[in-house]
């Protein structure tokens, strides 16, 4: 009996091994240790982020590079790049600077692969980068057999100040803080949040830090006018690798 | 007495579910048969067929947005590619695939949308290329209602009889006209 035991065990780390090496991450935190470019720290007790990187553009590009600004705990991987000093976000872009745009128009992309989101402006220059958290495959509240977002070309049609809150969800009361959120697709939106663990997390909509979501929200979004034909600014949300759907 | 009562109720009880089994047959084959003709008030037009590619064109008739229904009138499974003019990696491809005698809607706003049909082979990743007119039946609903809340470029039913296809379309908040 134990040997069969065993057996499982060994069978069913494997599987689990094989399973969570599909969904590791290819394009930052960890992955980029591999690269000479970058070094991998381990944090220690009673570390975080502001005492580990007490220059605040330097934390804002280690947590970009890590795809979160979560708390920190001991013992915890974080990826660092070996000249911080020198480096700017345009330089650890997962996203080309330039890109030829099909219409002359200004778009966010969602990429679910790279966890992160990039804004084009009319001629395709890249304006800005960071990191999101979009819908994960099983709803943590069971809410829906699955919670991914929703894939396709959408335009933003309402947006919202920093006291915006979801209607929906928790499911039942609704409340959780959408700070700063544009709608693009029925109820799905992207919008601040204190929550970017580095993987996906959400309910559908896309997470992304408070302070990103602020300054698309103040300076990039346009809602329909007739400036813009009435198109909103477009957002692509990019279906994952194998994924179509 | 009470008994012939209950027994002429056990015999109404019986032509009735005669006849409630006569019906649902008679609808049953009729579903079948309306799976192939298009949804009421979807149209042929908005699409063209050229050298083995589908091209659709939602601003040709009627309103920007529109609504497209697809069925594969094959007994296999088809592919859809999206093809595009240019060539980014970022490029957004509203690839799909539609099960044997099932409709897929495909909501767009684009000023054109054109696929390259496949079907599975093994010796090749995206499939053998086929002829979409061969393989596809496609008409329009031209004059959508849409909300300004879901708008956009997307597949909203994945594969469905024609009736599941428009229950799910109305059920998306999306009335076709």
């Amino acid at each position: 009996m134990n040997r069969y035991q065993c057996v499982l065990a060994v069978t069913l780390a494997a599987f689990f091994s094989i399973a969570s090496a599909g969904d590791d991450p290819v394009y930052f935190g960890k992955a980029l240790c591999k690269y000479p470019q970058y070094e991998c720290v381990r944090v220690g007790r009673s570390q975080s982020w502001k005492k580990m990187f007490p220059d605040e553009q330097q934390r804002d590009l280690v947590q970009r590079l890590n795809r979160t600004y979560n708390y920190l705990w001991a013992g915890k991987t974080i990826v660092v790049p070996k000249n911080l000093d020198k480096i700017t976000w345009k330089d650890v872009s997962p996203f080309p600077l330039k890109i030829t745009p099909q219409e002359k128009t200004k778009q966010v992309i969602i990429d679910q692969d790279k966890l992160a989101f990039a804004a084009y402006d009319e001629d395709g220059n890249l304006v800005k980068w960071g990191p999101v958290s979009s819908g994960s495959d099983r709803c943590s509240d069971n809410s829906s057999p699955t919670c991914r977002t929703k894939t396709g070309i959408f335009r933003v049609f309402s947006k919202e100040n920093q006291l915006c809150k979801s209607g929906v969800f928790p499911v039942g009361r609704g409340g959780a803080k959408m700070p700063y959120c544009m709608y693009f697709h029925k109820g799905l939106a992207m919008h601040g949040s204190n929550d970017i663990p580095g993987r996906r997390a959400s309910h559908g909509c896309i997470r992304m830090f408070t302070r990103d979501a602020k300054w698309l929200n103040h300076h990039f979004v346009e809602l329909s006018n007739e400036g813009n034909n009435y198109l909103g600014t477009k957002v692509i949300v990019r279906p994952l690798k194998g994924r179509e759907n | 007495m009470n008994t012939n009562i209950s027994y002429r109720f056990s015999w109404y009880k019986v032509v009735l579910a005669f006849m409630v089994l006569s019906l649902s047959n008679i609808a049953f084959a009729g579903d079948d048969e309306n799976d192939v003709r298009n949804p009421l008030g979807c149209l042929d037009v908005g699409y063209e067929f050229e050298l083995k590619t589908l091209s659709l064109f939602p601003k040709e008739a009627g309103t920007r947005n529109s609504l497209y229904f697809i069925r594969n009138k094959s007994n296999q499974r088809v592919n859809l590619y999206q093809m595009r003019q240019g060539d980014s990696s970022l490029s957004m491809f509203l690839n799909h695939d539609i099960h044997p005698n099932r409709w897929a809607v495909l909501s767009t706003c684009e000023q054109e949308v054109k696929y390259i049909c496949t079907v599975d082979d093994r010796k090749s990743k995206y499939g053998k290329i086929v002829d979409c007119a061969d393989n596809l039946q496609v008409c329009e609903f031209a004059r959508v209602r849409f909300g300004l809340n879901n708008r956009g470029n997307h597949w909203i039913v994945n594969s469905n009889t024609r009736n599941g296809a428009v229950r799910e379309v109305v059920r998306y908040g999306i009335i076709p006209q």
